[in-house]
């Protein structure tokens, strides 16, 4: 209803379904490209080898004979980057099934997103605003892909060992990840207010673009110690920056809570809002036993998360083995009690995305020591003499197999970014939206109740002198400041999509839905501000009597709520035909945010359509 | 090979960042509530006014961190009487706050555009709110609590952030009278460094505008009589040439018309107030100065042609001060309660109108205390405008 505020719930049956539905459908594909995947990798066992002695075809052999690589000795991956790729694969995979929780189609925006960049400035809101309007306008396609790429992204990690398709891991990785970060995060928040290592800062999709980074490098920035030295002295830096603005005074970090009524310190208000999220009783128990610590000694705590930041941090700039060690073990286990005790393992309680930022730099810092204290080792010291080795023989080998798998993780990625593509440059709303607001279009065959009314120009407008026309009919309140503008704008839009030819054989009918502002000159300021200038437009009113009749014969509540709040009446829109019949029934509430702009006149569009045609 | 150079190049550059990062984000939570100035020359939409048949008062209620849940209400008192009540005009969504304009017999309300809605509709009422009559501005309000006045004759004018508009009567049908940008380039309005016009009040004879100035010493007030503006040529007293002057409020009462201005002395703002004896008289009368400290949170009309205004200091503690009329001298109040979002005086009767949520509280100023004298419960439609 009109006034009453309409949202799109996460546990929509509809939307539901249609995730479900879109996800079968995907995993269809992706089946489909393994057993290709598969077929391609087993062709060369199951092919009937050419006989010898069979004229021609006996010089298959030979012409499958290819010249192997002279005798060299060449370096395998790195420990270190073998490290990033299998534990940065797993976390991608992990955050790709947290992706199929029911409430990410119509939850992700609203829960994660906009959350977090509530406390960000206004150009980054509007930013993410941009990017989570593609996710309202295309909730299912938008939240199967994100299923897809990351699940994606992680099985190509794991199974391209080496070789340009490993690095084009990495580089998608950093990619997707440059996008979960902006869009998703916010830039991690570094650009709002409360900005802390403990809450995830810079972003965990930010250190996963990190590691990406590193997983795209060359072999040969592996050598040596260069890469550790420069990974653990970046962490070192960021994690002496972490304490700086850990320990900077005026962001309530060092204040806990003085008595219950007080107002919270920072650290305290989060570890109690998170204690306070759907979780296993044991782990609310440990938060909120740590809420009730901090609370008490606020300050302490503090002062020990900044001692020990900018502990680790000169550790780990240090360079020396033995310091970075024991940096390890330490920021292994700080890392640790922070993931739980403070970020609540990240993925718990509402719609979450990630493990969020700890285990990643937990991660990082191992690869850092990795590349410092160990060496590529020799992957094959071919010292055999030349040979010629069949095409077969390669393609039956662990490497082929490495690079037909990851062919096709590449193409499960691209089950996903080719919809999202799609999406992203598609501004019209899928019309599930409308319909898991509104429900499907309601077909009926009855008589319309005729009406006489005043059109916008004071002109007498009704049902017989629009006869033969196919009519989309609603109500609108002239001084409504939410939805009756979008449904406006939804009519035009239909007006506009069904071509020049409309003006003659459609009519576009709103009738007045407020008791009180009901005059001529409310419909024509309600036009000037829409811009609702078409020709088949009519704003029809007349005196409370006579529109209250309308209401009643169509079944359209109107109420007037007080204190301040707008007219309540039904979102409803019916389309006549030509004959004064109805003939369709739709609701047309555009719901929170205007999730479905565009989609109801898509919808509507169609019905016309249909009931022209009959 | 390890580079110390590079690693303090990049430690510095990291620090600097994060410590404009700690800098602005220390600041960048804080934020106004609706009642509450949000600029230098804001004025508080809260206010009362205190008229020969009753006393008027709008202020917001609900969840005022969220606008959608922040709605405006208006409470009446009748002239004499000892409760107040609420009489928020219907069916139109008041989320971008209410204008009160006295007039002979009651008072017209206009409704700020909000959200989708860029034009204001107007309430008038003759019986205290019980009922209203519908109007129109085609315009939306200008966020300025003076930005629609009626004079005894029916004659009204209305401000939006660019265009002075009036009518006459209808409240449906309205002409420009002069643009912002016109106002710019008058003799008064070139001394003035116009900022923006910030109040408006019509007699049967006389338009007045107030104004924002951005030249030091300047009173921004303009009088329309006949067909020309000009300064009303207040003066403030010497000490106050070097500080930025802001008309906060201009009213008509019985015997001319009065303005409310407010000196900015750094962070520090003074009250005077102005009276001029007839409308066409050139001779102003002002007060003293009155330093209030914090930002100011709303202004009240008292009986008269006097001023209340009501302020709110970093630490919470409000603060309220009142003068009466011309010849008088400013009045400190008690201090006002936590939550109070106007201040009304009509005659001998204070009030301080408390809101928390959906309850309103009145408290009355009785041998210098606040007392408790009445509660309101409002059924808040939250969720109606989402």
């Amino acid at each position: 209803m009109q006034g009453m505020g309409g949202t799109l719930s996460d546990s929509n049956p509809l939307i539901l379904a249609a995730f479900e539905s879109a996800l079968r459908h995907q995993a269809l594909i992706v089946l489909i490209l393994l057993l290709i995947a598969a077929t391609a990798w087993v062709w060369p066992y199951t092919a009937p080898r050419p006989k010898p002695d069979a004229g021609p075809a006996g010089a298959a052999d030979a012409a499958d004979a290819v010249e192997t690589s002279p005798p060299a000795t060449e370096l395998g991956e790195h420990p270190a980057r073998k490290f990033l790729r299998i534990s940065f694969g797993l976390l991608w995979i992990f955050d790709g099934l947290l992706q199929l929780q029911q409430a990410m189609p119509a939850g992700l925006p609203t829960q994660v997103v906009q959350p977090a960049a509530a406390s960000s400035p206004g150009w980054v809101q509007h930013l993410v605003d941009d990017g989570t309007s593609i996710w309202f306008r295309h909730p299912i396609s938008a939240a199967a892909s994100a299923v897809w790429i990351q699940v994606g992204i992680g099985v190509l990690l794991l199974v391209a060992k080496s070789g340009r398709l490993s690095r084009l891991g990495g580089a998608i990785s950093v990619g997707w990840g440059l996008v979960v970060w902006v869009f998703g995060e916010a830039f991690g928040g570094i650009f709002g207010s409360g900005l802390s290592w403990l809450f995830g800062a810079p972003g965990a999709v930010l250190l996963y673009v990190v590691a990406g980074v590193l997983i795209t490098l060359p072999e040969r920035a592996w050598a040596g110690q260069r890469a550790g030295r420069a990974l653990l002295g970046s962490l070192g830096v960021f994690f002496v920056a972490m304490a700086i603005l850990q320990a900077w005074p005026g962001r309530g970090f060092w204040q806990g809570q003085s008595n219950p009524h007080a107002a919270a310190g920072a650290l305290t208000s989060m570890v109690q809002d998170m204690s306070k999220t759907p979780q296993p009783h044991a782990l609310s128990s440990l938060v909120s036993s740590f809420a009730s610590f901090d609370a008490q000694h606020g300050w302490i705590v503090n002062l020990l998360i900044v001692v020990a930041l900018a502990a680790l941090g000169i550790a780990l700039l240090s360079g020396r083995d033995q310091v970075t060690f024991v940096a390890l073990v330490s920021s292994s286990v700080l890392c640790i009690a922070v993931w739980v005790f403070v970020q609540d393992l990240g993925f718990l309680g509402g719609v979450g995305t990630d493990p969020n930022s700890m285990i990643p730099t937990v991660l990082l810092i191992g690869a850092g020591y990795l590349a410092l204290t160990r060496q590529a080792v020799p992957a094959v010291a071919r010292t055999e003499p030349l040979r010629t080795t069949s095409r077969r023989s390669i393609l039956s080998s662990p490497a082929a197999l490495g690079v037909t798998a990851a062919v096709a993780s590449f193409g499960i990625v691209l089950v996903g970014a080719v919809p999202m593509a799609f999406a992203s440059v598609n501004t019209h709303t899928d019309t599930i939206v409308t319909e898991a607001l509104n429900g499907q279009p309601e077909p009926t065959d009855t008589p319309a109740t005729p009406f006489e009314l005043t059109d916008q120009h004071g002109a007498p407008v009704s049902l017989a002198t629009l006869k033969g026309r196919t009519i989309a009919l609603t109500f609108l309140d002239p001084v409504c400041t939410s939805d009756c503008p979008l449904i406006a704008q939804e009519f035009r839009k239909v007006d506009e999509s069904l071509g020049p030819t409309a003006a003659k054989t459609t009519a576009f009918v709103a009738v007045v839905a407020n008791p009180t502002y009901l005059g001529v000159q409310f419909v024509q300021a309600f036009d000037s501000q829409e811009n609702m200038n078409m020709p088949n437009w009519y704003f029809a009113t007349g005196s409370l009597a006579q529109l209250t009749a309308v209401w009643n014969a169509y079944g359209i509540e109107v109420q007037t709520v007080g204190s301040g709040g707008m007219a309540a009446h039904s979102d409803t829109t019916y389309v006549i035909d030509g004959n004064g019949h109805l003939r369709t029934i739709l609701g047309a509430d555009p719901g929170d945010n205007a999730t479905d702009a565009a989609s109801f006149a898509a919808l509507l569009n169609k019905e016309m359509r249909a009931v022209a045609a009959a | 090979m390890r580079s110390p150079k590079g690693t303090c190049i990049a430690t510095t550059l990291t620090i600097g960042f994060l410590t404009i990062s700690a800098g602005c984000s220390s600041h960048s939570g804080a934020g106004s509530s609706p009642g509450e100035t949000d600029s230098a020359i804001g004025v508080p939409l809260a206010t009362s006014v205190a008229t020969t048949t009753g006393t008027w008062a709008t202020f917001p209620m609900g969840h005022l961190d969220d606008p959608t849940n922040t709605f405006w209400e208006v409470f009446t008192m009748p002239s004499g009487g000892q409760q107040w009540a609420q009489h928020t005009p219907p069916n139109v969504a008041d989320n971008g706050g209410l204008v009160i304009a006295p007039t002979l017999a009651g008072a017209v309300v206009g409704f700020r555009p909000s959200q989708l809605l860029s034009f204001s509709p107007l309430a008038s009422t003759e019986d205290g709110g019980t009922t209203y009559t519908p109007g129109l501005l085609s315009g939306g309000l200008a966020s300025v609590p003076d930005a629609l006045s009626v004079s005894p004759g029916g004659h009204a004018a209305a401000l939006t952030a660019t265009q002075l508009l009036t009518s006459t009567g209808t409240f449906s049908t309205w002409q420009q009278l002069t643009t912002l940008a016109a106002v710019k380039t008058l003799p008064a309005g070139r001394a003035c460094g116009v900022n923006q016009m910030t109040a408006v009040a019509t007699t049967d004879t006389d338009i007045f505008v107030g104004l924002s100035c951005s030249s030091p010493g300047v009173v921004g007030l303009l009088r329309h009589a006949g067909s020309a503006f000009v300064s009303a040529d207040v003066q403030l007293p010497s000490a106050d040439a070097k500080d930025v002057v802001d008309v906060l409020r201009v009213v008509r009462y019985e015997q001319g018309a009065a303005a409310l201005i407010g000196v900015h002395n750094g962070s520090a703002t003074s009250y005077i107030a102005a009276w001029n004896s007839a409308p066409a008289s050139a001779t102003w009368t002002v007060s003293a100065p009155e330093r209030v400290g914090g930002a100011l949170i709303s202004t009240a009309i008292t009986s008269g042609g006097g001023f209340a205004v009501l302020t709110k200091a970093n630490s919470g503690a409000m603060s309220a001060a009142a003068i009466a009329a011309a010849g008088s001298g400013w009045t400190q109040l008690a201090t006002p309660p936590v939550g109070t979002a106007a201040i009304s005086v009509a005659g001998d009767r204070s009030d301080a109108l408390v809101v928390d949520s959906a309850t309103f509280t009145d408290y009355q100023l009785t041998d210098g205390q606040w007392v408790k004298s009445q509660t309101v419960q409002v059924a808040i439609p939250y969720g109606s405008s989402g």
